[in-house]
């Protein structure tokens, strides 16, 4: 068990034993205050590493575009939350110095074809392994595995939707942060879809590994 | 003073239920880590 699985059960069992709480709702309470503090700790590190690097805007549009989509197609996962956010900074940080560092080497014609092309290969990655489950939340129930494929792929159409909508805007405006936008939300589809195949699932369990996970797999596809 | 730790308490069990039960619909959480989801709120 994880400090922060600890810390969340200390929370609950006081919130329980005060209001009178019976076993089941203990263990609800335990499982929000422990997405609460991963999703803070998560946020802290990412917003460190962007005002370290100053990549902030990029590292915020990179992180929430792979985060919207992940609620609804799942994907590969690390052994321990800690694991989790440092993966997580690490991950989003080097994608952000990435495009920092290169979009200004690209012919605008030439990154919008590039974004066209990868969010052309997101949708048939989705289309054809989303929802991806885990073994502490497996997806059996098919209706629900449909529903979610659907609304993974309505995320994916809304954010090329958006990033071609700013590339328009662009062309008319010109102002570069549109383009460092549009590029941005591209690369967190991009991400987000690969941690569905095997190749995400790979690198996420060597960085799991480096930092000292169990290199258990969780990953399931419940086909 | 009790009053004021009840109420915090109140709104501190709302906001965890609230979250716990975000999850239920959804493939997993929105970080690289996921827990195992109470007995309660599995969707057989």
């Amino acid at each position: 068990m994880s400090n922060i699985e600890k810390v969340s059960d200390i929370i609950a069992s006081k919130l329980a034993t005060k209001l009178i709480m019976d076993s089941n709702e203990e263990e609800v309470l335990a499982y929000g205050a422990f997405l609460l503090i991963q999703t803070i700790m998560s946020i802290l590190l990412v917003l460190v590493f962007g005002f370290v690097f100053n990549v902030i805007i990029e590292i915020i549009i990179i992180s929430v575009s792979a985060s919207i989509l992940r609620k609804y197609s799942g994907g590969a996962h690390a052994t321990s939350p800690i694991n989790c956010a440092i993966i997580g900074m690490i991950v989003f940080g080097v994608l952000s110095l990435l495009v920092k560092q290169f979009l200004f080497n690209f012919i605008f014609w030439h990154l919008t074809l590039i974004i066209i092309v990868s969010f052309v290969i997101d949708f048939y990655i989705i289309y054809k392994y989303s929802p991806v489950g885990t073994v502490t939340k497996p997806l059996k129930n098919e209706i629900k595995r449909k529903r979610l494929k659907r609304i993974s792929i309505n995320c994916v159409i809304g954010l090329f939707i958006s990033s071609i909508i700013l590339l328009s805007i662009y062309l008319y405006t010109k102002q570069i942060i549109l383009i460092n936008i549009a590029t941005c939300i591209s690369v967190g589809v991009v991400w987000q879809s690969i941690t569905l195949v095997s190749l995400g699932q790979k690198i996420i369990d060597f960085m799991d590994k480096v930092l000292g996970g169990t290199n258990k797999i969780l990953r399931r596809t419940n086909k | 003073m009790r009053r004021i730790t009840l109420k915090v308490m109140t709104l501190s069990v709302a906001l965890l239920t609230f979250l716990a039960t975000t999850t239920v619909a959804s493939a997993c959480w929105f970080g690289a880590y996921q827990p195992e989801e109470p007995k309660s709120l599995r969707e057989e």
